[in-house]
């Protein structure tokens, strides 16, 4: 509520500021996961599919202007919780543990939990799934039903990823809403689908408990449109081409050749899929290299203070303090942290991602390069210091001039693997939505339900990457070494 | 400037309950090359090492041109500008040239603008002969060279007194030479110095006064010649007959 009189406020001042009499509307944040089509998926780059679709045509019968966040399907009921996002619409099952955190709409659609196995498999119903192993998207309505009713269930970022993994054999069955679960039989002809439904549920979006009024808005248009018939409407038009798209894409098998060049051709040529990789790279690059710098300069002063202890016992409050840091950030992990940063300690403030992503691994790569720059003063002769404070030098004369300089080329190669370590380790800022490099394979592969050329794609311009940089720093450090 | 560089009282230097000094007392005069022998372990080190404050005395006073130095309120670097250390292991600056460890000390305290350093350095290492190696690094030096640059390095700073702990003992045999010559010649100039080693036919030739240390007591103090042929102790009788 604040956030929103803020962004009023925000808005009017600018108005005023600008002279122009343009009219602003309030602004209606919808958060989603786009890898879910036909319901949301990222189309040209713009994302589309039933649930934007009905939540657009909501937004404008009331006045607001939306704006669409893509995130986890696991952050989706957070980011409405903590305000992050006002409408979560992301084909979210009503459940009774969810409706303790939010507010539930009417449902817009009754959707079913289905098996899709293998075309020569001998499962025959649900009774047959006990012993065996079953692939979910992680978080999702057919993760708990299983989880609670048949057994635990293998767990995949999506429903791609699932479906690959019963293709390459892993797993027996799969279970997965009907919809999306049709599209991956019509692609896959080796798949097959169970017709009887293992359980059906309804879906809904979801409204932050506080906002009462959103919740009746929302509830009066969707009532409206179910009655107009404007609601099945939508619903069939996505339905369809997906279906449609799916039959497209559906590969020709002859040869290993034209198989590859077909399948090259629908991820990465296709719609410009490349983009996706080239922006997904241009992210991934933008934080590692902010990150690096930040991440040295934090790890430096941390270092320094470490030493200065250490050697002088000085400084002993930062010291503490310094530990503490240590001790938390090397004890907990990376995408932890990431979460944490950007959903408890930037909860209600309206930030870029990206900055945020810089923060947290800045912050987390600083811990590591501070302990490897602090080896690297240890290891300096004592008599190094010792010569420079006999000359009449003071402690931070000699710090400064002599033992970091040394100390510096000594880690050279360590913080070298450092950065390299860091760059691979911002493949988890798909968890807060960014579309970095791994986050740009999942949306082609979410297109294209095809893991296999997306992720090679990727792996392939991560390894080119790291052996460029392995490279730089061989040349750095032979050039240092020159001077011994 | 009075003529009593360092007056020492009753140092004591205490490691958790070890006394590697215990209780020396002396004086070194002005232009004075005082040596310091004794068995490895006696405290010489560490004796040298507290009048430069790279230890910390636990007992006793040090007097340096009529103030102590003990009484916290000296300027520590100020104070050390004046006595200049030359270590066993030379500790040089390795990430810097020849000419940058001499004259890095003096910029950097400015006592001097970094031309009047460079000229300074300059000379020095005319004087030693290494004027040609002065924008190489440490590492392309030999031993002998590296103390020869360690000595200029302190004596670019002008220091009233020089310190030496074992200038040699890390040096091949053929390489001491160089360095004791470029020593003497210093205390024919009238370079206050005090210098622990293991060199006795050097310290006979060169030194104004010999101190013999034993279980961080000065126990003996005088001409070398008379401590050296009237030893009144056994274990400087003990300890001359191995170094000779
Ligand atoms: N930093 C230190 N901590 C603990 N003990 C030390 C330290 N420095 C020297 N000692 C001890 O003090 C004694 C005297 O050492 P030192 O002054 O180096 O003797 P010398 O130079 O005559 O060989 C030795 O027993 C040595 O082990
Ligand atoms: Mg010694």
């Amino acid at each position: 509520m604040l956030k929103k009189l803020c962004t009023l406020l925000l808005l009017l001042s600018m108005a005023l500021l600008t002279g122009c009499g343009k009219e602003e509307r309030p602004k209606l944040i919808m958060v989603t996961n786009a890898e879910f089509p036909p319901y949301e998926y990222i189309h040209h780059s713009e994302i589309d599919g039933i649930d934007p679709a009905i939540i657009r045509r909501i937004a404008e019968k009331l006045g607001y202007d939306l704006e669409i966040h893509n995130m986890n399907f696991d952050s989706v009921i957070a980011a409405v919780q903590t305000g992050k996002g006002d409408i979560a619409a992301s084909g979210i099952t009503v459940t009774e543990d969810r409706k303790k955190k939010v507010n539930f709409t009417l449902p817009y659609v009754i959707s079913e939990q289905v098996i899709i196995v293998s075309k020569t498999s001998a499962i025959t119903g649900k009774d047959d799934l006990k012993k065996l192993r079953i692939g979910v998207q992680h978080g999702t309505t057919g993760d708990t039903y299983v989880a609670a009713n048949i057994r635990e269930p293998e767990r995949y970022a999506n429903g791609a990823l699932a479906v690959a993994a019963l293709k390459a054999g892993k797993l027996d069955a799969v279970v997965i809403d009907r919809e999306p679960g049709e599209v991956y039989v019509t692609r896959h002809s080796d798949l097959k689908l169970m017709n009887e439904p293992l359980t059906s549920e309804e879906y809904a979006f979801a409204i932050n408990k506080r906002n009462q009024l959103l919740l009746k808005q929302v509830n009066e248009q969707l009532k409206a449109m179910k009655e107009s018939g404007e609601l099945s409407r939508i619903i069939q038009h996505y339905r369809a081409t997906a279906n449609a798209e799916a039959i497209k894409n559906q590969a020709v098998h002859n040869g290993f050749f034209s198989k590859f060049k077909e399948s090259f051709q629908l991820n990465f040529i296709k719609n410009k899929r490349y983009m996706y990789l080239l922006e997904g790279f241009g992210i991934t690059l933008y934080i590692s290299f902010f990150a690096v710098i930040f991440g040295v300069i934090i790890g430096f002063m941390v270092a320094v203070i470490r030493a200065t202890n250490i050697m002088t016992g000085k400084l002993k409050i930062l010291d503490r303090l310094c530990r503490v840091y240590l001790t938390v950030i090397r004890g907990t992990p990376v995408v932890v942290q990431l979460l944490i940063i950007y959903f408890v300690i930037f909860g209600s403030v309206d930030i870029d991602k990206v900055l945020v992503a810089v923060i947290a691994f800045s912050i987390n790569s600083g811990a590591y390069v501070a302990e490897i720059i602090r080896g690297g003063i240890m290891s300096i002769d004592r008599g190094q210091m010792e010569a420079g404070r006999s000359l009449g030098l003071s402690y931070n004369q000699t710090m400064w001039e002599v033992i970091l300089p040394q100390a510096l080329k000594n880690v050279l190669p360590a913080l070298g693997n450092e950065f390299i370590v860091l760059l691979k380790e911002t493949s988890i800022a798909g968890y807060i939505a960014l579309q970095d490099l791994t986050k740009a394979g999942d949306i082609i592969r979410s297109q294209t339900y095809d893991a296999f050329m997306p992720l090679m794609a990727v792996a392939l311009i991560y390894l080119a990457v790291v052996m460029l940089l392995s490279w730089m720093l061989n040349r750095l450090e032979r050039r240092l070494k020159k001077n011994e | 400037m009075s003529d009593i560089v360092f007056d020492i009282r009753d140092l004591v230097k205490d490691f958790d309950g070890l006394k590697a000094v215990n209780g020396a007392s002396t004086t070194i005069k002005r232009g004075e090359a005082v040596f310091i022998v004794g068995p490895s372990g006696s405290g010489k080190s560490t004796f040298l090492r507290c009048l430069i404050l790279l230890e910390t005395p636990d007992d006793g006073d040090i007097i340096f041109d009529g103030k102590s130095i003990l009484d916290g309120r000296i300027k520590l670097n100020k104070f050390r500008q004046k006595v200049g250390m030359v270590f066993q292991h030379f500790n040089l600056f390795p990430n810097l040239t020849i000419r940058e460890n001499i004259t890095l000390a003096p910029v950097k305290t400015r006592q001097m603008t970094l031309t009047q350093a460079r000229e300074k350095a300059d000379a020095l290492l005319k004087r030693i002969g290494l004027y040609e190696k002065r924008h190489a690094y440490p590492a392309q030096l030999s031993g002998g060279q590296k103390q020869r640059v360690a000595i200029v390095r302190a004596l670019a700073m002008n220091p009233e007194v020089l310190l030496f702990d074992e200038p040699t003992s890390a040096l091949d045999p053929e390489m001491v030479g160089e360095v004791l010559s470029l020593m003497k010649e210093l205390a024919s100039e009238g370079m206050t110095m005090v210098v622990v080693t293991h060199e006795i036919g050097f310290a006979a030739e060169v030194a104004d006064r010999l101190i013999f240390m034993d279980h961080g007591k000065i126990v003996a103090e005088g001409p070398v010649k008379a401590i050296m042929e009237n030893p009144d102790n056994e274990r400087i009788k003990e300890f001359f007959s191995k170094v000779l």
